[in-house]
């Protein structure tokens, strides 16, 4: 009978070891949002692992679930966008469907905006704003108006299929839509909002596939027309302002664009060698002058690029095979790594603070 | 010769003829004959009588408590349930039901959800060498076999026999069952239907930082039929033919993951599947050969009313049909028994064809076609107390389809060999070792499926690696038995999604590979008195499975995603006279949900109790009847297999079932 009792304490230890909780989901965090980076982790779909990071100056020191530390809940599926407009923060989170708008000073919550139309999420991507109205790309194929003031949905703005990367240039709101659920045949439009009246403008044909949208010092918008990561590249457009067309097509392979002072940054990504880079293009010479702007040799998946004027520092945002928890290199404006956080899974988008 | 071929026709009434492995003893008129196979290491199994303690919803339920299994469960009832065996991918099991190989070339993996346990006789799992004669080729092939006997397609010698059962429970469940057997002097024919529905919703609780997530699972109706005839005929005293034919048609809605902040589900799942079986069997004095072909037709259809597109839903069906046919034999003692004593040695192996498509309602889809040829060719010696086994095996693969890639045609050699013990050896009990390399080849999906697929994928080959030993010992009414396994498998070529252009463009790649040090403790007590059975049975298993893909990677050495270091069963069951209790358990340590072992990539681990009252009637020795109370996760666990597929919390089940021999 000693084989019974050694099997019964053995299980014991077992059902000890299973229950065993090492959780620690709640503790101290920083008390003001000042001299640090903030930093969205986008996650994985399905995981409700979408988090923010708090990288603070003083000490180096990283904090990857400033979220829940902050709000004693988790932040959701999908953390798509993150900006700041006035004192508050806004975090778009895309599969979970809502607006999560803290207090800038203190990164506490402010307001939980359920994104749903009747019970359908409406998938939010991204956050614009402009004269105190906040503009939320839907990927139901709307652009819903948030007053910054009220945190109310005034109204939605219909424009084309899955809009995502938006851009203010003056009055008027450029909107990519992608049409990526509809894939292969995807939308190629970008549409225009009129911000005064906030009804669309007109739709213009940009290319299949558009994504990244910014605005230039030279008041031009360019866009990147993905393509369908086959046999169709992606390539670079410009919008005309004035005559709302497309003016200009460049043979530049991109997959984001940055501001950089008066010029951009562009994230380059070639599908056939599988080489990635950071290029500058000059808008006043219409073309890249640097290919490789940055060294970024280090980084596994360049997920995103941000400059700050302030610092005058450029950030890299590594997601590591997008399975592996990212990283934050941060490069002086001459091309050189000063320093790289670890971060959340899928860094996204950062903050100043 | 008469009495060879009778001996042969026993066997083949006997349980033994697919899959299991005990000695058996049937009687036909007046001839008692005992066919003794031997019973090779690392096989597992499970009889009638323990499948309804259980009281499984299907048969996911039931093969998670074999040592060495991690199952991954999507929840709810007709939920998604798929199986690891010793911490390899799913598709290197295969699962062969009455001698015909249930297959999915799409997916590779077949969801054990939509097998069905009423009918089920026997469940085994072997690892290793498979147990069984005339097995289908591809059971011989693969890392692990589960084979499942059914009462319709056996013979007996009772005239009629009737199955049936009507089970009501938590979540709306309602499940009927119905199974009639004629047997007649040279035949059998069956029929059976089953329906089971469920409304499905279940409340849940999880933890959302400091807060508890409160939520409904919703999303989960399920109505399902199942349907089957069965026949058998033998045709002189050398020749059997069998055949059977079943069909299963499902509508299920898929509560998905539980989405923070967003509960919608509206996605819909649709099945339909075809399945026919024909087999010939013929016996002379030397040799057993059997002829069997199959063929396969499944209708899955995926439809999402919520789907952001233009249409504003998406409907996609996937055609999946396949045609098997194979021979395999087995040779009766090749060496004349007068000259050497103590000898028996069998030659065995078979050839078989697979031709199989895919076609689909989405643009621009590869329809891939796909043509398969197996082989193997095995000896099988006894000698002493000795027992050893070596086997050759090889597969080719040629793929064709209507777009330009095509993957290139594979070829590979796997060999399997096995030495145990038939007898004690003193305190070694009777060791056993054997190893073998397996492989499956890439399914349809990985090689075409629209951007994900890649057509240069390589087979995924696994190398096992198995040592072990068993004990059986007898004090006074108490029976012991412990088995004792370690293994170390290797798996290369490793087949996994990993976003390669950007996060929604997943491709399949060859990258990976993983290592195996695992261990299976298996402990069975059983206590028969007159009027008191007792029965008790244990298993814990450790797995440690460590990616080794990339030594500059952050997740080398780390353990793979969901597959736990411990996993354990405890089932435990006493009978007085017609009643009784069981009760039992299912241990699953700590998770990661991604490869990096992180504690934000954590899953929890869980026990899972569930307990069961039954009271049993018989009359007349023909008829019995069976009622039973089952309340399953009685603790009222929150658990999940996989992150977010949060599981039923307490949840009953009121079982009736009656039988007629």
């Amino acid at each position: 009978m000693n084989l019974i009792k050694y099997l019964f304490v053995f299980t014991l230890i077992l059902l000890a070891t299973a229950c065993k909780k090492d959780k620690k989901l709640t503790g101290e965090s920083t008390d003001e949002l000042a001299n640090g980076i903030l930093v969205l982790n986008e996650g994985l779909f399905q995981l409700n692992n979408a988090s923010l990071s708090w990288i603070s100056n003083l000490n180096g020191s990283v904090d990857n679930d400033f979220f829940t530390k902050k709000t004693g809940r988790l932040l959701g599926d999908t953390g798509n966008d993150l900006k700041k407009y006035g004192g508050k923060i806004y975090i778009v989170v895309n599969v979970s469907s809502t607006i999560e708008v803290l207090n800038a000073k203190t990164g506490e919550s402010i307001k939980h905006i359920s994104m749903h139309n009747g019970t359908v999420g409406k998938q939010p991507r991204t956050i614009a704003f402009h004269q105190g109205q906040a503009y939320v790309s839907c990927f139901d194929g709307y652009v819903d108006v948030l007053d910054t003031t009220s945190l109310e949905i005034s109204q939605r703005i219909k424009v084309g299929s899955n809009p995502d990367q938006m851009a203010v240039a003056g009055n008027q709101l450029f909107v990519s839509n992608t049409g990526g659920l509809n894939s292969p045949v995807m939308d190629s439009t970008v549409s225009i909002i009129d911000l005064n009246t906030k009804t669309e403008l007109q739709k213009i044909v940009v290319g299949l596939n558009p994504g990244s949208i910014q605005v230039a010092e030279n008041g031009f918008v360019y866009v990147i027309a993905r393509g369908n990561y086959g046999n169709v590249p992606s390539r670079m457009r410009r919008i005309s302002t004035v005559s709302l067309q497309v003016d200009k097509q460049y043979n530049i392979q991109a997959s984001s664009i940055t501001k950089y002072g008066g010029k951009l940054l562009l994230s380059t990504f070639n599908y056939g060698t599988n080489s990635q880079g950071v290029a500058l293009f000059d808008p006043a010479l219409d073309s890249v002058t640097n290919q490789n702007f940055i060294d970024i040799h280090q980084v596994q998946t360049l997920y995103n690029v941000q400059y700050d004027a302030n610092q005058n520092l450029i950030y890299v945002l590594d997601a590591k095979g997008y399975t592996n928890t990212g990283y934050v290199y941060i490069y002086a404006a001459t091309g050189a790594l000063l320093n790289s956080y670890h971060v959340g899974l899928n860094p996204n988008s950062i903050l100043i603070l | 010769m008469v009495r060879i071929s009778n001996i042969l026709i026993l066997f083949l009434l006997s349980s033994s003829f697919y899959g299991t492995s005990q000695v058996h003893t049937d009687s036909l008129g007046t001839v008692e004959i005992t066919y003794k196979q031997k019973m090779t290491a690392s096989n597992q199994r499970m009889e009638k009588i323990q499948i309804q303690q259980l009281q499984p919803v299907d048969a996911g339920d039931l093969v998670q408590k074999f040592a060495g299994v991690t199952l991954k469960s999507y929840g709810g009832i007709g939920g998604m349930k798929t199986i690891s065996v010793r911490g390899i991918g799913g598709s290197h099991t295969s699962i062969v039901q009455d001698g015909f190989l249930i297959q999915n070339t799409q997916t590779g993996q077949i969801d054990l959800s939509n097998i069905q346990t009423e009918s089920i006789e026997e469940i085994s799992l072997s690892v290793g060498g498979v147990n069984g004669t005339l097995l289908p080729v591809s059971a011989y092939l693969s890392g692990s076999s589960l084979q499942i006997q059914s009462f319709e397609n056996r013979f007996s010698n009772k005239k009629v026999q009737i199955r049936s059962s009507l089970k009501g429970g938590s979540f709306g469940q309602l499940d009927s069952y119905l199974s009639l057997k004629y047997n007649g002097n040279k035949m059998y024919l069956s029929v059976f239907g089953k329906y089971r529905q469920a409304e499905g919703a279940y409340a849940f609780e999880l933890q959302n930082g400091n807060h508890s997530y409160v939520g409904e699972r919703y999303n989960s109706d399920l109505q399902e039929g199942f349907g089957g005839l069965g026949f058998g005929y033998r045709i002189n005293s050398k020749s059997i033919l069998k055949a059977s034919y079943l069909i299963n048609v499902a509508d299920k809605g898929l509560p998905g993951a539980v989405i923070l902040y967003n509960p919608t589900a509206i996605q819909r799942l649709k099945n339909e599947l075809h399945q026919l079986n024909v087999d010939y069997s013929s016996f002379t004095s030397k040799i057993g050969i059997r002829n069997y072909i199959s063929l396969r037709y499944e209708d899955l259809n995926y439809l999402d009313r919520g789907y952001l597109n233009n249409a504003g839903l998406l409907d996609q069906d996937f055609f999946n049909a396949s045609i098997q046919h194979g021979i395999s034999f087995q040779t009766y003692n090749i060496i004349d028994t007068s000259k050497i004593k103590n000898i028996d040695s069998r030659f065995f192996g078979g050839a078989e064809q697979t031709y199989s498509e895919l076609h689909s309602s989405i643009a621009n889809f590869a329809a891939p076609k796909r043509y398969e040829l197996k082989a193997v060719l095995g000896y099988d010696l006894n000698w002493r107390k000795l027992h050893a086994v070596i086997q050759l095996g090889g597969q080719a693969v040629s793929d064709q389809n209507e777009l330009a890639e095509v993957a290139p045609n594979r070829y590979v050699f796997t060999p399997y060999f096995i030495l145990e013990s038939t007898e004690k050896w003193l305190f070694l009990g009777k060791p056993s070792i054997w190893v073998k390399r397996t492989f499956r080849v890439p399914t349809f999906n990985e090689l075409y499926y629209n951007q994900i697929g890649n057509t240069q994928l390589k087979p995924e080959i696994a190398n096992q690696l198995n040592v072990g030993t068993k004990y059986e010992f007898n004090v006074k009414r108490s029976k012991f038995e412990v088995e004792l396994a370690a293994y170390f498998n290797l798996v290369e070529n490793k087949i996994v999604a990993i976003p390669t252009k950007n996060l929604f463009v997943w491709s399949m790649q060859n990258v990976g590979k993983a290592q195996v040090l695992g261990s299976d403790i298996q402990f069975v007590y059983s206590y028969d008195l007159t009027n008191w059975k007792l029965s008790a049975h244990l298993n814990y298993s450790f797995q440690q499975v460590q990616d080794l893909t990339d030594r500059k990677s952050p997740t080398y050495g780390d353990q793979l995603p969901y597959l736990p270091h411990h996993t354990g069963n405890v089932s435990a069951s006493i009978q007085y006279k017609k009643m009784g209790i069981s009760y039992s358990t299912l241990l699953t340590s700590e998770r990661f949900a991604l490869n990096e072992n992180i504690l934000s990539n954590r899953v929890d681990g869980f026990i899972v109790h569930d307990a069961s009252l039954f009271y049993k009637w018989n009359f007349k020795e023909k008829q019995n009847l069976r009622l039973s109370f089952t309340v399953k996760n009685f603790t009222n666990q929150s658990y999940a297999f996989v992150r977010y597929y949060v599981m039923p919390g307490a949840n009953f089940l009121i079982a009736l079932n009656y039988e007629f021999n």
